[in-house]
Order: C-alpha cells, then structure tokens, then sequence
C-alpha cells in the first residue's frame, strides 16, 4: 500500500457517504490510491452505524441521500459526544447558498464540489486531517441566527468551523470561477477560429460566385454566337447568290444598269440587316447598370427576334398570348436573358427529342400586383427525377459542348435575388412550363 | 444533247423566297433550255414532282410540312433514277453523316458557289443524256 504523505504510524480511517455507487467508488479509489483506510456506506443512517464500529477520522459525505441525508448525519454526529468533533466534508454541487448556511447549522467543517477534481479532495482531505488534532473542541457557544432568503437558520457552529467551511467554499467558489475562465478562453478561441473559418469559406463562396458568372458569361456568349450564326446564314446566303449573279449575267450579256443598281441595293439592304442584327445583340447583352421600367410584352418580342433564326430552323412555332400587358421596374437585359436560357432549353428539348409538333406558347398575364410570365413547350416535360436539381448550378443534362449547366441557375438568380421574384417549373399534358413571377 | 422535243427539267425546292427567287433567275439564265418548276416546301415540291415528274430535283433539306429528305424518299419510290442535288450546310451537323440523308448523287454547301452548282447541274444533265441515248 502506498504510504501517504501524512506521516502516521496507522493509516487513517475514512469513511464516505454517498447513495450513488460510482461516486462511491471512485471517491474510493482515490482515497485508497493515497493510502488510507476506507470504508464507504450508502446514506446517513448506514454511517451512523459504521461510525460507531469503525471510529473514522474523517466522514465525506453527499449531502441528498435516502433514509438520512448529509445535513442529518452531521446533526447526529455533533449530538453524539464521543464522536462530535469528527470532521465532516460535505460534498455539494453549489447550486443553492442557503445550502452553506445549512450545512454550518448542522455542524459540517468543509464543501467539496461535485464532480471532484482528484488533487482538491486529496488536498483537502489532507487538511481535515491535520487540523482535526488541533482542533478546539470548545468554542464560544453563542448561536447565531441567520435570516436567509425567508429561512432562519441558527448555527451554533465554533469560528473554526465556520472558517473553515466558509473557507472552502470559497476555495470551491474560486475553483469554479478557474474552470469557467479556461471555458471562457476555449470559447474565445474556438469562436475565433470559427470566424476565421466563416471568413475563408466567404471568401471561397465569393470565388465561387465569380466562377459561375463568369460561365454564364460565356455561356450567354457562345448562345450569342450560335444566335448571331443563324440570323446570319441566311442573309449570307442570299448575299452569295446575288454577288456571283454579276459576272454570270456579265457573261451571259444579261447585266444591265437597271440590274447592276437593283442588286447592289439588294445587297446593301443584306449588309444593313446583319449590321443591326451586331447592334441588337450588343445592345442586348450589356450589362444593365440600374433598374429600368419595361414592357414585358414588348421584351419577350424583342427576345423571340433575337433568336428567330434559332427557333426557325428546327421550325419552332412560338405563340404569344397577352392576357395583360404589365410593366416590371427592373434589370431589363437579364430578365431577357432568363427568357433566353428558357427558350433555348426549351428549343434544345423540343429537337432533341424530335417532337413533331414542336411548340412553344408564352403567357403573359397579372395576378394581383405581380407581372407573370409562363413558357410552356410542347416537348413532354421535365423527368420527375430530376425536377429537384434543373436549377442547381453545373447541372445539364446536355453534353459537355450542349450545356455548362448554369443557365438556369443564374435564371432563378436573376429573377430572385436580383429582382425579388420567382422562378419556379411544372409539367403540364404536353411538356414543361416555367413560370416567372416579378 | 437534250432533244428540243422532250427538254430537261428541274425542280427546286427552297422556303427561303429571297433564295428561291435567286436560284430559280439563275438557273434560267444559265440552263435556258431547262424547264423549272419551284416549290417552297416538300409537300407542294411532291405535288409538283407528281405531275411534272421532273429529271432532276435540286433541294433544300430544313423546310416546313415536308423537309427535303423525306420528300425525296416519296419521290425515289414513283421514280427511282431521278437525280437529286441536296442543299446544305446550315448547322454544323453534316447532311452526309445523316444516315437518312445518305446516298444522293450531289450535296452542294451553302453558301452556294455557282461554279460548283453549275458542275453538279452539268453532270446531271450529262447523265440523262447518256440514259436517253
């Protein structure tokens, strides 16, 4: 057996009081691990008995217990003359001060908080040990009444005993102001390091962000290209034919002034036509600096004239209904181009799943102070599996050369966070039908 | 060459009317003997090839109501040794990797390069001279 610091001949006997079977133990445990000698009963009246066969030097012990609590075992101690100056550590959870005064009243010497720290109930057992054989077992009797909270308690108490309880409850006091100072630093250091984290995942978010415009970017970019192409074939067309018409009509002996003039001037017209069409999709795709009021009817036509030439070749009959004619205050460039991601979708669906009547009829009405716009196509509707994701970012169901997957997504980002409205999707009989609400 | 009594004749097919003006000027200007009908769809060009019952039938491929392919098909079944000439070029997709638009004896790009067109056209004609003979 370790021998403890104490130096006695004989190990000193402890005994500890407590309902609660691996408080007990492990109270025990240390104890014993210190050398002394330890006995352990389960409530107060158990203690009394083991008092009187065992003569502990020192009882530790819980205060709320079955059958006889910590305050009544060490009223019955002090009562009982041969054993009345056994000193008694109550162990307390310090949640009540009255609790203080209650133990002095019933006689208690020393608090220890619960859960125990191993080296303050060593060292305190320590100390009750030492200062038991110096203790005065006469003191000045005077009772002092105590009015506390509504409760009077009258303790009888000697200045050592009220010292020393008071002591450690101070002590226990301090204990708990030390625990919550080094909770107070882990909080503060764990706060600062949330911050830090919150900041780097900003930052990372805003990188992010800037990724995704810059892929619509060119994800509007190259729909202007394919757009501006098909616009252009045609005339391009027209103007090779016409050209090649003059030195055939040289040769023939067919070129005339009349002639001569009449296609120049057709040609010139070609030429004007696809310079405008270079300035609407320039004018189109500038970015809008601040919010304007629009006719929504009048920038769905505009759109839909952008890309004539990309709904005309897969022979896309597009109807327009106009059940009222509102006006939105906002960005007018980016609601046209939520238009255009729709209606390139929706002309993507309807060629690539080769419908044969392919459609696309736009609704244009009001419903109470909102501006609603519908666009439903004829090309059987978004598959239930995926009606969940067509809005997160990177997700296309396009090839890699079709689709970057951020059309929409930057769509519902337009319609929501910039302009405070809604975008949302349905399927209809005949196929999917977005709805944009501003 | 052609015989003045039964003369060579073409049908072509466009929905683009600017093109189909331009096309059908040309050709009379160039192949004056050729007699040309004009159609601004597959089924009208079908109409037409039913009661001219043309030799050569010089076609776009993207047209409403009928395109041209499966026009040409209807065609190739009443009269399987008429010469076709195939418009295309309007989206990147080749009409000569398109299964269903295989097997046709000229695919002309557009733009249109007379010098090729004209080629094609002469070649045609040398043909129904040689079947004539």
């Amino acid at each position: 057996m370790k021998q403890h610091l104490n130096s006695e001949k004989d190990p000193s006997r402890i005994l500890i009081v407590d309902d609660s079977p691996t408080q007990a133990k492990l109270l025990e445990l240390i104890l014993s691990g210190e050398g002394y000698h330890v006995s352990v009963a389960q409530n107060g009246r158990e203690a009394v008995d083991l008092i009187a066969v065992n003569r502990p030097d020192l009882v530790v012990s819980d205060i709320l217990m079955p059958e006889m609590d910590g305050f009544e075992l060490c009223r019955q101690i002090r009562r009982t003359e041969e054993i009345k100056s056994l000193p008694i550590i109550l162990l307390t959870n310090l949640s009540d001060p009255a609790e203080v005064l209650r133990s002095l009243e019933a006689g208690a010497n020393y608090f220890l908080s619960k859960p125990c720290d191993n080296k303050a109930l060593v060292s305190l057992v320590r100390q009750a040990l030492l200062s038991k054989g110096q203790r005065r077992t006469s003191g000045d009797n005077g009772e002092v009444k105590v009015h506390y909270h509504g409760q009077n308690f009258s303790i009888g108490s000697n200045k050592d005993q009220i010292i020393d309880l008071l002591l450690t409850t101070y002590e226990t006091a301090v204990d708990k102001n030390r625990e919550l100072l080094n909770t107070k630093n882990e909080l503060r250091t764990l706060n600062d390091k949330l911050e830090r984290r919150v900041e780097e995942r900003t930052a990372e978010l805003r990188e992010k962000d800037q990724l995704l415009l810059l892929q619509s970017r060119q994800a509007a970019l190259g729909e202007m290209i394919g757009n501006i192409a098909h616009q252009w074939r045609q005339p391009l067309n027209v103007l090779g034919l016409t050209i090649q018409q003059l030195p055939l009509f040289h040769d023939l002996g067919e070129l005339t002034k009349e002639f001569l003039n009449q296609n120049v001037n057709s040609s010139m017209e070609l030429i004007q036509h696809m310079s405008q069409t270079i300035d609407d999709f320039r004018n189109y795709f500038r970015p809008d600096k601040e919010k304007v009021r629009f006719n929504v009817r009048e920038t769905i036509e505009n759109s839909l004239s952008l890309l004539e030439g990309s709904l005309q070749n897969p022979l896309i009959t597009v109807d327009i209904v106009t059940k009222d004619d509102p006006v939105i205050y906002g960005y007018r460039n980016e609601f046209a181009q939520v238009l255009l991601s729709i209606l390139n979708n929706a002309r993507d669906a309807l060629t690539e799943r080769e419908v044969d009547d392919r459609r696309v009829t736009i609704t244009i009405f009001t419903e109470g102070n909102r501006a609603v716009v519908t666009v439903a196509d004829s090309a059987g509707g978004v598959p239930e599996g995926i009606m969940g994701k067509i809005f997160d970012p990177y997700f296309t169901t396009k090839g890699p050369q079709m689709g970057t997957g951020v059309g929409l997504f930057m769509s519902k980002t337009i319609i929501e966070k910039n302009m405070g409205g809604r975008l949302s999707v349905r399927n209809t009989a005949d196929g999917a039908e977005f709805r944009i609400e501003v | 060459m052609e015989s003045i009594a039964d003369p060579v004749s073409i049908l072509l097919v466009e929905d683009e009317e600017a093109i189909l003006k331009l096309l059908a000027s040309i050709l009379t200007s160039k192949f004056p003997g050729v007699v040309l009908s004009t159609a601004s769809n597959g089924r009208t060009g079908l109409e037409l090839f039913k009661s001219h019952l043309p030799d050569i039938v010089l076609t776009d491929i993207k047209m409403p109501e009928m395109g041209g392919v499966q026009m040409a098909d209807k065609i190739r079944a009443i009269k399987p040794d008429t010469k076709f000439i195939i418009l295309t070029g309007d989206s990147g997709k080749s009409v000569h990797q398109d299964s269903k638009g295989f097997g046709f004896d000229h695919y002309i790009m557009k733009p249109v390069v007379f010098g090729v067109l004209f080629a094609a056209i002469e070649q045609c004609l040398a043909g129904i001279a040689q079947q004539r003979s």
